[in-house]
């Protein structure tokens, strides 16, 4: 891998994951996940 | 100094006043409810899941984040920002795995305090492990809280333009005894309550002040072209590093975040929160409020560097920024956000420290008592004294205590952190593994960070060995005199200053010193507080 293709996919590295986990962490939250112990 | 006329430094100073008053008063009215020592504590396992969100991110991030980070992206451009993924990746760990499980776990024990927690799992005959958590514990916190502030009274009088004029003592003593009046009558509850509002003050400041700067500049196109021209190096999100020096700056900035599950000052946080839907709510906050402030003081420091190029120093990008860009008023508003990133995390430090006296300590060599009334006065005092102590180390600038404190962060997650993610396990860990595991992380923390400086502190050279085999016959002696040394004691001792001997050996063999120290010491403390566990699992 060169530098170039190296700073690129830094750069998405750095930027994007914010990003994901943002959507992530949305999505854990309000999708109903049961917790341990809950009942149905 | 900053460049401002008269009737705005009025308007700032006004500002900071109201701020510094609305903490008084929020402490008020935690006061009103703090009657007891489990109040003091912990809040009485009260906190919802905004007080305790906030706060305990709040309280993590110190001065640190408004300056040093601003600092970063400001000086090394993108490839500054590194540190934002590696803090995200600890708030992960803490909110999703070691949250909900904490606050469970200190429920069921009952404990108060991290050491307690930590001391109630495996069991502390001797009080040795006790100790040694209690030593970690109030060393690092005392150097943070001093270096904190420092920290307060620099910016103070940069920013009022009273350097050399009593401002860094006026800044120093203004901080400390609103924070310390905020601790000691409050608890922690006040702590909790002043971190949210500070924090969401951080936050806004930290996600507003930057959009406003790249809209004011013409957008991120003009902001990344502004970048480009100045430096283009400033754009390499590598900093133009390659091979293992890219290797070893990429894990070291993401190590950074191995430090959260050992922070006490975070983690009683969760114990505090009040149920677990509380507990699945701060989770979101906590990601978002992460997310708003770590990329807000990148993007501060970026575009700083576009609009006022030619800063003596980088870490006073922010207010700089928002002095040349804003209103009085707002840019009074920034310096507050400035102070409550430094006053948030001193407030929780000191908290911290007392109860590891007076909580940890006395009380437990006093036993606890039943008039809990005795507790909160306690507490009250010690925070009083601890306030002070803070403030005399301030102000004569010891040079110990920034040395110490260049060590606080790694110490306390390398000490810590392994050994809180064991504690939720079921099993594998026993209490000369813990005894093992914190010695260790705190001792690796030291070695290699002298170890990758010993070129330019040829000192250094002899006084790790030197010093573990110190403190590890202290520890022995000490416990031997006092008739609580079992052999898997000296098993943990022995082990953990041959790990750090060793490792001090290790840095120097050249290839590691790019390394930041945290990432090394959690991970041999982790495996040495396992192999130890494994060895005495028979004496345990």
């Amino acid at each position: 891998m060169d530098s170039h293709h190296l700073t690129v996919g830094a750069h998405l590295l750095l930027w994007a994951f914010p990003l994901v986990l943002v959507i992530l962490a949305v999505a854990v939250h309000l999708l109903p996940f049961r917790r341990r112990g809950d009942t149905p | 100094m900053n460049g401002l006329d008269g009737a705005s430094l009025v308007t700032v100073g006004t500002v900071m006043a109201l701020y510094l008053v609305g903490l008084l008063a929020i402490a008020w009215a935690a006061a009103r409810r703090t009657h007891g020592g489990e109040d003091f504590h912990l809040a009485g396992r009260s906190l919802g899941a905004w007080a305790a969100g906030v706060s305990s991110t709040a309280s993590s991030e110190s001065g640190w984040v408004t300056l040093g980070a601003v600092g970063m992206t400001y000086v090394h451009g993108v490839s500054g920002l590194w540190y934002a993924p590696g803090c995200l990746l600890g708030y992960l760990v803490n909110l999703y795995l070691v949250a909900p499980r904490l606050r469970r776990l200190s429920r069921t024990q009952g404990s108060l305090t991290v050491t307690e927690l930590l001391t109630t799992r495996w069991g502390d005959p001797g009080h040795l492990l006790r100790l040694v958590a209690t030593a970690i514990v109030l060393v690092s916190m005392m150097a943070y809280v001093a270096a904190q502030m420092t920290a307060a009274g620099k910016s103070f009088a940069s920013t009022f333009g009273l350097e050399g004029h009593g401002g860094y003592l006026l800044g120093v003593l203004l901080g400390a005894a609103v924070i310390t009046a905020v601790t000691s009558v409050g608890g922690f509850r006040a702590v909790a309550w002043t971190d949210l509002f500070q924090g969401l003050l951080m936050a806004g400041a930290l996600l507003a002040l930057p959009l406003y700067a790249i809209a004011r500049l013409g957008g991120f196109g003009a902001l990344v072209s502004g970048l480009g021209a100045i430096d283009p190096h400033l754009l390499s999100a590598t900093g133009d590093r390659v091979g293992p020096a890219l290797l070893g700056f990429v894990v070291g900035e993401l190590g950074i975040g191995l430090g959260y599950p050992g922070m006490p000052h975070v983690l009683n946080r969760y114990m505090a929160t009040r149920d677990e839907g509380e507990i699945r709510r701060l989770r979101l906050i906590g990601i978002l409020w992460g997310v708003a402030v770590f990329y807000g003081a990148g993007l501060v420091g970026l575009v700083a560097r576009v609009t006022l190029p030619g800063l003596p120093d980088g870490e006073r990008a922010l207010i700089a920024l928002a002095l040349h860009l804003t209103h009085p008023v707002i840019a009074g508003l920034m310096l507050a956000a400035v102070f409550s990133a430094i006053l948030s995390t001193v407030s929780s430090q000191l908290l911290v420290a007392a109860s590891a006296v007076s909580y940890d300590v006395v009380e437990g060599a006093l036993g606890r008592h039943p008039d809990d009334r005795r507790s909160l006065r306690l507490g009250r005092l010690t925070v009083a004294v601890v306030g002070l102590l803070g403030v005399a180390l301030a102000l004569t600038e010891v040079r110990l205590v920034f040395w110490f404190v260049l060590f606080a962060w790694s110490a306390l997650g390398a000490a810590f952190g392994p050994l809180v993610l064991l504690a939720l396990a079921p099993r594998g860990l026993n209490r000369y593994g813990a005894l093992a595991g914190m010695l260790t992380g705190a001792g690796v923390t030291v070695a290699w960070k002298l170890g990758r400086s010993v070129a330019d502190n040829p000192a250094a050279f002899a006084a790790v060995p030197v010093g573990a085999v110190a403190v590890a016959a202290a520890l022995l002696l000490a416990g031997r005199l006092g008739g609580v040394l079992r052999r898997g004691h000296a098993a943990a001792i022995v082990a953990a200053a041959v790990v750090t001997a060793g490792s001090w050996w290790l840095v120097q063999q050249g290839g590691f010193n790019h390394l930041y120290e945290l990432v090394p010491a959690f991970l041999l403390a982790g495996a040495t507080a396992l192999v130890v566990a494994r060895l005495t699992s028979a004496e345990a």
